[in-house]
This record gives structure tokens, C-alpha cells and sequence, in this order.
């Protein structure tokens, strides 16, 4: 039996939500930003306990809202990835109020919160400056040098089965 | 939006919730009767979801600026579902060259402020070293 899931990738423009998608599923990385229109869509199948489960990717345009994003585009949607980049302030000054509409409005459907550009921390500035209660149990990746990545979108897809 | 040629930027496809095409004017995309459409490109995978039984979302629903690659060739497309009984009725609407306009504007625009944003970055980093 082949299990497909639907997996949105929220947040941002440029926060690398394309690049994490090219470094799950292509493996390559480009320093050249490409911005997203509507939404591209891409499949990788990876095996869980056994089981082989396909995830279908929606990697959609970026907004500071995801009020703003098209209401199509979530709709049967079987987990959530809201990126932010680490570098960048304004992409998770809303973080809060961001993880309360995913709440309030898909209920039961999981999520997980991803800090990219993970490449950027430096001695003085790392994962610990992320210390607020949102940011517990985020990701730290690098769609650059592939941290973490396919531990996130693994976890991710463990999510949706149960 | 363009609105000269119109009609023959708009594929009309029609299946069963099974997704095996009962009908197709092949204005885009070269599809044969009888073919499985969820098995064309995961944007129409998604719609098993959409076109089962249990389904109790919206009978018409609207699916703005998708991009696909199908036989080697890129379309950004809105596509529309719409559920005539046990059948249903896609709408191909090709926006390509509309669409491309505006990832241009968005382009210069989000590059610029990307440029700026990590540039405040680097500022911020070197002054946490001095
Ligand atoms: N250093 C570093 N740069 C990254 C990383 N991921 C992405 N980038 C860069 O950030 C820029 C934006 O990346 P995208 O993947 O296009 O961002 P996006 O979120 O898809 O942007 P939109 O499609 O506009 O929403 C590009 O120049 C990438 O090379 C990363 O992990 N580290
Ligand atoms: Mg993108």
C-alpha cells in the first residue's frame, strides 16, 4: 500500500523553504534565489518502520502571513513546516501569533518549526539566542551543507502516521 | 490579463473519482482516455483526497498559480476542480506568460530586501565581535 501526505512549507520569502526542498529531494543547493511563485510541488517517498510513505511537498510562494496564503493551497494538508531564517529578524517576529493560526485553524494537524541558514550561527550567535518557549523543539537546519534536513522531514512525516 | 486566444489556454478534463480520464481536449497537455490523472504529476495526487467519497470540503474549488513540468514542457497554470455529481471537471487555465510578468516584479523586489536584510545581519555580527 503506498501512504501519500501532503506537507505544506510555510514562512517567509528567502528563507529557504525552495532549498530545502532541493536539498531533501535533488540533493543540490544553490546560492542563487529564486523566488517561488504560487507553488511548486514535489515528491520524495522514504521508508518509516518499514512502511514506504510519499511525501508530497507544496513549497509555496512566501508571505509574512499565513493569512495571506492561498486558502487552497492548505487544504488537505497532513503537516505543516513553518521556516524561518536565522539570520533574519522579521521572519520570525510573528512567529507567535503564526503557530496560534495553524492552531486555531488546522487543529489536529501537526507542524514543526525549522531556523534554516543554520550554517550562519557563529560562536557568539547560535541556536541558544532561540530561547523563547515558541521556538522549543524547533529545527536548526542548513539546506546549504544539508544539516539536519532529512532528520527534520523524517520526523515530520513519522508525524503525520500517527 | 491576456485576453485575446483565450480558449485555446484552457484544457477541459474530465474524470472519475478515480481518477481514469473520461475526457480531454488536449489543449495543453497531451492526455489519452482511460489514463490516470493522479498519476500525471503530484499536484493531481493531491486531489484523491479531494475527489473521494469522504471529501466535505467546497464542490468547486480554485487551485491559483501552480507550477508544473509535464512532458518536458513548464506551465503556470490556475486550475479549477468542480464536482458534477460522480464526476468531475478540471479546468486547465494556462497564465504562463501572465504569471512570469509578475515573478519578475517579485524577483527584484524580494532580492533587494533579501540583500538588505542580510546585510543588516553581517552588521550586527561584527559588531557583537568588536
Ligand atoms: N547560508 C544559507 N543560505 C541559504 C540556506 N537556504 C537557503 N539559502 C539562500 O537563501 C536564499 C533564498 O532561498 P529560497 O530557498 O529561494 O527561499 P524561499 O523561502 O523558497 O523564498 P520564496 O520562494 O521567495 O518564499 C537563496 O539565495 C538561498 O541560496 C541555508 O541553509 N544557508
Ligand atoms: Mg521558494
Amino acid at each position: 500500500m503506498n501512504i501519500a501526505k501532503k506537507v505544506v512549507l510555510l514562512g517567509h520569502f528567502g528563507v529557504g523553504k525552495t532549498s530545502l526542498v532541493r536539498r531533501f529531494v535533488d540533493m543540490a543547493f544553490s546560492e542563487e534565489y529564486l523566488v517561488t511563485m504560487g507553488v511548486h510541488i514535489k515528491k520524495k517517498t522514504i521508508t518509516i518502520n518499514g512502511e514506504d510513505i510519499s511525501l508530497i511537498i507544496w513549497d509555496i510562494e512566501g508571505k509574512n502571513n499565513i493569512e495571506e496564503a492561498r486558502k487552497s493551497y492548505l487544504l488537505g494538508s497532513h503537516a505543516f513546516v513553518y521556516v524561518f531564517d536565522v539570520s533574519r529578524p522579521e521572519t520570525y517576529e510573528n512567529i507567535e501569533s503564526e503557530i496560534d493560526y495553524i492552531k486555531e485553524h488546522f487543529n489536529s494537524i501537526p507542524y514543526c518549526i525549522v531556523g534554516n541558514k543554520a550554517d550562519l550561527f557563529t560562536k557568539d550567535f547560535s541556536e541558544s539566542f532561540f530561547d523563547k518557549e515558541v521556538f522549543k523543539n524547533s529545527y536548526f537546519t542548513s539546506a546549504k551543507t544539508g544539516d539536519n534536513v532529512e532528520t527534520m522531514f523524517a520526523e515530520i512525516a513519522q508525524k503525520t502516521l500517527s | 490579463m491576456e485576453k485575446n486566444s483565450f480558449s485555446n489556454k484552457i484544457q477541459l478534463i474530465q474524470i472519475n473519482k478515480f481518477g481514469e480520464i473520461l475526457r480531454t481536449d488536449n489543449v495543453l497537455i497531451e492526455l489519452k482516455i482511460g489514463e490516470n490523472i493522479f498519476l500525471l504529476h503530484p499536484f493531481f495526487e493531491c486531489l484523491k483526497d479531494i475527489v473521494n467519497d469522504d471529501f466535505n470540503g467546497p464542490k468547486n474549488i480554485a487551485f491559483p498559480c501552480i507550477a508544473m513540468e509535464i512532458n518536458e514542457e513548464k506551465f503556470i497554470c490556475d486550475i479549477t476542480i468542480k464536482n458534477e455529481r460522480d464526476l468531475f471537471v478540471i479546468l486547465l487555465f494556462n497564465f504562463s506568460k501572465h504569471y512570469q510578468e509578475v515573478h519578475k516584479e517579485t524577483q527584484e523586489k524580494n532580492r533587494a530586501m533579501l540583500k538588505e536584510q542580510s546585510y543588516n545581519f553581517e552588521n550586527r555580527m561584527k559588531k557583537k565581535k568588536d
